[in-house]
């Protein structure tokens, strides 16, 4: 098992922090069964998607550990145990928790929004476009713990790849202000729990009205 | 009684010390401690010196002291310019002399692997009550009291400039540039070890200093980052900052364990940080005197839009090209003022538009084409472009810098003499002027982005307080 995992919160309690900080996240449970599973998915309104819980998976995808658009009880059933057999045949041994169960948001657009613990001056947050955005372009900004609301909507405004949120080609303004408070909001929480080194929320879908955090990885301090 | 921190009220004695010392004064003007006491007397130090030299009777014309015990009456600062082994014996017997605090210009510690020797010092240093500044210093300069205590250069034009400095080489560079053009400096300071007084406190000091207009500083690095920040936000808000951090290419994410991480690279935090708080940030050391000198020289415009007027279409290209890549809004001109432009009688070959091609080296036509751009207030500041030599540029400046509502910057080049003369004296009244329309334009960007900073944050503030 790589021993580098081990330092990344659970999904269930990554989410724990974001509700405690009022950043959005879907409708979800955690199951350990896949009846539990589908009962979840029953009370929370499909489609949902399954992602595996597991200490040794820091790399969901990898290992198939994500299932998308789940449309009925029975197709939830099927696939948490299709699930558990494709994750546990790419990497055997592997301790699961069980599986959350999401509720599957709307397409929109994808930006990312993360916080560090950088060597001078200590937690700092990240903002980003999604995709080649980030990943090839580097198109992001800075900033340093603790931001204001005028923080943030400079470090929006400052990437390049701004006109893509205030509306492009006909495309809709995005909800700016919406991603503003979730941008305080991870600034909040990094500044306030001392245990939490690194934090991704990646993608945040940005509609035009609200904004969604899909996906959450926090790296506590070892 | 507001207190006063400690450390800004030592910073302050040992800048105005009246009796100096200096350990390791020399004849040889090609030895550090003989050219620490020849700046020290050629910048027209006026306080009493006494140079220490166990070996001479005399220095450089003043009597020399064996040892620093040997001077009657008190210190307030004394300048250290000897192998590192004997300064913590110095820093005592200076500290017994009722010295505030010390300069080590001397190398040899942590920076060359003795950090046993700097734990030395440090000690000393707390025990006794004495300050340090440095050590492995080129030296400082504090012009309001005449103290140029550097092994060179010898910068006496006094400015709005405190520039603080890593690098020695570069607190010379600096400090000769604004020397040469005659914008000057009220200060020059190299950290070196910062065993002691660091860079915050320099910020701390410069922000209440009333000698210092802008705060001009090169880093490579922080003693303690959370703190800078502090002292940035305090300093910003009261004077312009400008700083470039070195080592760009250096990429940050060594322990990265999430995908953020990877992402930040040291110097794009550190660039970011610094805009957060309030100083304009620049990338090279061109840049850097560019920006102190628009932060200094130029009145804070009321927003981002510039007006280009130029004797040549080159520098009118140039300007333009460097404005829009900074965010600098170049505004077209009404059918309106186009036909009070064309009134004025200009050049006929002239371009009527912004920017402003003159197409010609009429001193009048610069001022009555600004006077007559300002009127319809289309732009927040107005760069002129002398391009050539212009006779009578200098009367020009003077008279637009007095009437103009817009901010006022000046790029003059390919002028030969009349330049250099019209330069000099454009600069010495306190007016920017800038060897090139686009480092005349980094100057505007740099003075245009504080003030909008500033109105944003006060925006803020009223809000809060309404």
């Amino acid at each position: 098992m790589p021993k580098k995992s081990r330092q990344f919160v659970l999904e269930p309690q990554a989410i724990e922090y974001l509700e405690k900080y009022w950043i959005p996240y879907p409708a979800h449970g955690f199951a350990r069964s896949a009846k539990e599973a589908a009962e979840i998915a029953d009370m929370i309104g499909f489609p949902v998607v399954l992602k595996v819980v597991s200490p040794d998976v820091p790399h969901k995808t990898d290992v198939g550990g994500v299932s998308l658009g789940l449309n009925d009880p029975d197709e939830v059933q099927a696939g948490y145990k299709s699930l558990i057999a494709r994750v546990t045949k790419a990497a055997p041994g592997v301790d699961v928790k069980g599986i959350l169960v999401c509720r599957q948001a709307e397409e929109g657009l994808e930006v990312i929004v993360g916080a560090l613990d950088d060597d001078v001056f200590g937690p700092t947050v990240m903002f980003g476009l999604g995709g080649i955005f980030t990943e090839v372009l580097k198109d992001v900004s800075f900033r340093i713990v603790p931001l204001k609301p005028i923080d943030a909507e400079e470090m929006i405004q400052e990437i390049s790849g701004f006109p893509v949120l205030s509306g492009i080609r006909g495309q809709s303004r995005r909800d700016i202000n919406g991603l503003v408070d979730l941008i305080v909001s991870v600034s909040n929480l990094v500044g306030n729990e001392p245990d939490i080194k690194e934090l991704d929320l990646n993608p945040v879908r940005i509609y035009e009205e609200g904004v969604l955090t899909l996906d959450v990885r926090i790296a506590r301090r070892t | 009684m507001p207190v006063r921190n400690k450390t800004v009220s030592d910073v302050e004695r040992m800048f105005n010390a009246r009796t100096i010392a200096i350990a390791g004064a020399s004849n040889d003007l090609n030895k550090f401690g003989g050219m620490t006491l020849h700046t020290l007397m050629e910048g027209g130090y006026e306080g009493s010196l006494y140079p220490v030299n166990p070996k001479a009777t005399e220095v450089q014309g003043l009597k020399a002291y064996p040892s620093i015990a040997d001077i009657t009456g008190t210190l307030d600062l004394v300048l250290v310019v000897i192998p590192a082994k004997f300064v913590p014996g110095v820093l005592k017997q200076a500290a017994a002399k009722g010295a505030c605090g010390a300069a080590i210009l001397s190398a040899g510690f942590s920076e060359a692997g003795r950090f046993d020797l700097e734990d030395e010092i440090l000690a000393v240093s707390k025990e006794c009550g004495i300050r340090l500044m440095g050590p492995n210093i080129q030296g400082i300069n504090y012009l309001p009291n005449k103290l140029c205590a550097m092994f060179f250069p010898v910068i006496k034009t006094r400015g709005p400039l405190a520039i603080v400095s890593q690098s020695g080489s570069v607190t010379a560079a600096l400090s000769e540039w604004a020397d040469r053009d005659g914008m000057g400096i009220s200060a020059a300071i190299n950290l070196g070890n910062q065993t002691d007084i660091c860079e915050s406190d320099y910020l701390d000091f410069f922000a209440e200093d009333r000698n210092t207009h802008t705060i001009v500083m090169y880093l490579e690095g922080l003693k303690d980052g959370r703190r800078f920040l502090g002292a940035l936000e305090k300093a910003a808000y009261l004077k312009p900052v400008v700083i470039l951090k070195s080592g760009r290419s250096e990429t940050g994410a060594k322990s990265a364990a999430s995908h953020t991480g990877s992402m930040a690279g040291n110097h794009e935090i550190f660039s970011a940080a610094c805009r957060q708080y309030g100083a304009v940030s620049v990338q090279d050391l061109v840049a850097l005197y560019d920006s102190a000198k628009g932060l200094a020289c130029i009145a804070p415009p009321k927003g981002n839009r510039i007006m280009i007027i130029s004797t040549s279409g080159g520098a009118a290209t140039l300007s333009v090209d460097e404005a829009e890549s900074l965010g600098l809004i170049i505004p077209s001109l009404s059918a309106e003022l186009k036909a009070s432009l064309e009134r004025l009688g200009l050049s006929p070959l002239a371009h009527i538009s912004n920017p402003l091609d003159l197409a010609g080296i009429a001193a009048n036509h610069f001022l009555e084409s600004a006077r007559m751009v300002d009127r319809y207030n289309i732009a927040d500041s107005i760069l002129i472009n002398f391009a050539d030599p212009v006779a009578g540029a200098v009367e020009v400046i003077k008279t637009l810098a007095s009437e103009l509502k817009a901010s006022l910057a000046v790029s003059y080049m390919g002028g030969g003499e009349e330049e250099k003369k019209g330069s000099l004296e454009i600069q010495r009244m306190g007016l920017g002027v800038f060897p090139s329309p686009e480092r005349a334009v980094r100057g505007i960007a740099a003075v245009t982005w504080r003030a909008q900073y500033q109105r944003k944050r006060s925006a803020i503030e009223e809000k809060k307080d309404a």
